[in-house]
């Protein structure tokens, strides 16, 4: 439901706005350009191609999810150097969609960051699927940033709240002139009961309650 | 739009406001291409201006709570972190007087009902034309309450849904069972007998019914209550 809301939202709002760029190009030809229109669709197949793989029940484990995000990397970081290397000692481990879900997106949005911002030369992508977690880190040479003088965005806004949905974090560290590295890591929800059995221990009691 | 000095008749303020300046407007919308495409036609405009767009409503929040004020926002329903519903809310609570224009791909009655009920002055979908969303904002500021057609049949719909149950005349649940009978097709005799009543009794219960849909016949009866959907 949730995925069908998200590819309405997106790929409507896209099409929409496809649309009103050609509405005022018919009176005024300079409005748009054919570059607008060409990003505006290809991000529009991206966001359907993700939401086909989302909920492709053949696609579900986590070597499919690793794949595609080491297929998905040199497209973002177009013409970067990088390395990508994954331990993965569980590929046949089974993710439900919220979790890829969340997952990839907070890859997805990581590199693109590091290729709008960074200006790096070399980018390291580290995954580590060991002890029950999932652990990405992406280390870059790039510029960094200044943490005071940046308002954070969107997209660090939407990375936190899919870390949140998974009982995960992010970490950001950077210095400026000096790189950046991000980390996320969150644990896999390998059981039913284990992400549910965590959820009650940080509360401290007050589940007697409910 | 007749903008002529000989209409003495039209109303003042908010035309004359709109004249004056530019309609101040904030667009809230998650999605990059949307957003600029509807600030950038916007400001092609004289009469409006985006003056800001956020990506969320944290954001033009944090702007309203410094004191800045906005003639009117464009609100997206889904947006990451608060949703366009509860930040239609709390804009409203922080500056009342900002009209509320929903702009989004849903137009599920749910969403309609509540974004209403939280206070929205519109709702549009994002498949509208360009002039359609200006009109719209026109019609805020003049105190109207501006929906894409698609829109205002559901809202049409959520009406009579609602309005239904209530006409149920004030049958009592016999009365009803009664009714659903003379529908079959039974007469009095033979509805006393299925229901186990005297012939008298299922005559008074008739009579009643009648008398609470203003009809004087069993065909009428039935008609009614179908018209109404009464079974």
């Amino acid at each position: 439901m949730r995925i069908a809301r998200d590819l309405h939202d997106d790929v409507g709002a896209n099409l929409a706005s496809v649309a009103l760029i050609a509405e005022a190009m018919e009176k005024q030809p300079a409005f748009g350009n054919p570059a607008d229109l060409k990003r505006i669709a290809l991000d529009t197949i991206d966001s359907l191609r993700d939401i086909v793989w989302f909920i492709d029940p053949a696609r579900d484990r986590l070597g499919d999810l690793i794949s595609r995000m080491r297929d998905t990397a040199p497209l973002l970081l177009a013409g970067m150097k990088f390395d990508f290397d994954a331990i993965m000692p569980n590929p046949d481990l089974n993710l439900p969609p919220a979790f890829r879900r969340n997952v990839f997106p907070i890859f997805k949005e990581t590199l693109h960051n590091t290729a709008s911002h960074a200006r790096a030369r070399h980018v390291s992508i580290q995954l580590d699927c060991r002890g029950g977690m999932l652990r990405l880190k992406v280390q870059d040479d790039g510029v960094g940033f200044d943490e005071q003088n940046i308002i954070p965005g969107n997209g660090l806004r939407n990375l936190r709240r899919r870390a949140a949905e998974m009982n995960g974090e992010v970490r950001i560290q950077t210095v400026s002139g000096r790189g950046t590295r991000v980390e996320f890591e969150a644990p896999f929800p390998r059981m039913r009961g284990f992400l549910f059995l965590s959820h009650r221990l940080t509360l401290h009691g007050s589940f007697t309650k409910k | 739009m007749d903008h002529s000095p000989k209409n003495k008749s039209r109303p003042v303020k908010a035309a004359d406001a709109a004249a004056s300046r530019p309609v101040e407007l904030w667009m809230i919308e998650d999605n990059h291409a949307f957003r600029n495409t509807v600030s950038r036609l916007l400001n092609q405009t004289k009469e409006i201006q985006c003056t800001r767009s956020f990506p969320a409503c944290e954001d033009a929040l944090t702007l309203l709570n410094t004191g800045a004020t906005v003639d009117v926002v464009l609100l997206d329903v889904e947006l990451s972190g608060m949703n366009g519903i509860e930040g239609l809310k709390k804009i409203k609570a922080v500056s009342p007087a900002t009209r509320i224009i929903m702009l989004t791909v849903f137009e599920d009655h749910e969403r309609v009902f509540r974004a209403i009920c939280a206070g929205a002055s519109g709702y549009l979908l994002k498949a509208s034309p360009f002039e359609s969303i200006v009109e719209s904002v026109h019609q805020v500021m003049a105190g109207g309450s501006p929906m894409s057609p698609r829109v205002a049949t559901s809202v049409l719909e959520m009406f009579t849904r609602m309005a239904l149950p209530k006409t149920d005349f004030g049958l009592t649940e016999r009365e009803r069972e009664v009714l659903e009978l003379m529908k079959e097709g039974l007469t009095k005799k033979e509805i006393a007998a299925r229901l186990e009543l005297s012939f008298h009794t299922v005559d008074d219960y008739l009579r009643n019914i009648y008398a609470k849909l203003h009809v004087h016949s069993q065909a009428g009866a039935v008609a009614k209550a179908m018209k109404h959907d009464l079974f």
